[in-house]
């Protein structure tokens, strides 16, 4: 799942995109040029799943980026996105104006928080190869 | 031909998120139904509402599931099988 988010008042885009349980990614472009899209920051890829896979049984335990979410706010400059299931809740980015030279920077991570629900869903399903 | 059986154990994730127009509370909602609120600048914990949904996609229908893995799945791979014999 993809998401673009604008950036007010700074001619900038923010695309996130989630591959459920394998990977999270974030860009950032400039658009403020007409015709022009400049890519200016990209996050290190988040990893997402681990598979420990058997002889004709597969155990699948993932850790997963889910399918994401991205806020910005105006006041503080700062963006919160890619979770990463039972690890981080958020990372933090903070927008800084163009004549600091380093337009986007990694704040923080948020902790993982114990009140989050600790149920697991578990489901079993089967898929036939031919060989 | 190979069967697999897959056993999936889903973890918890965060579905989305937003910020209180300050900038320095943040709302995080869970794959569960868990609502939490803390602060951004320190990390700590402010309050959480569980909404009590029992599957990721809101309440599971147990009963699609059950009929789906114990009657129609077993045909299916029934179905299969006296194909490939014949």
């Amino acid at each position: 799942m993809s998401q673009v988010k604008e950036i007010k008042n700074t001619g900038l885009l923010v695309s996130v995109h989630h591959n459920w349980s394998v990977s999270a990614n974030l860009e950032v472009f400039d658009v403020s040029r007409k015709g022009q899209a400049r890519k200016i920051y990209s996050f290190e890829e988040v990893s997402g799943s681990r598979i420990i896979e058997k002889i004709y049984l597969i155990i699948y335990s993932s850790l997963v980026t889910g399918y994401g979410g991205a806020t910005y706010n105006p006041r503080r400059s700062i963006l919160g996105a890619i979770p990463v299931g039972g690890k981080i809740s958020y990372h933090l980015f903070n927008f800084c104006t163009p004549k600091n030279g380093n337009l986007v920077k990694l704040i923080g991570k948020s902790r993982w928080h114990s009140q989050y629900s600790t149920q697991d869903g578990i489901f079993f399903f089967s898929y036939w190869r031919f060989i | 031909m190979e069967i697999h059986l897959i056993n999936f154990y889903g973890d918890n994730y965060i579905t989305d998120l937003d910020f209180n127009p300050n900038g320095d509370l943040v709302a995080t909602m869970d794959c569960y139904g868990t609502c939490l609120i803390s602060d951004i600048n320190t990390d700590n914990y402010f309050f959480h509402l569980n909404m009590e949904t029992s599957h990721e996609m809101g309440k599971y229908n147990i009963e699609i599931s059950i009929i789906y893995f114990v009657l129609i799945l077993p045909c299916i791979s029934a179905f299969v099988i006296l194909i490939l014999m014949y």
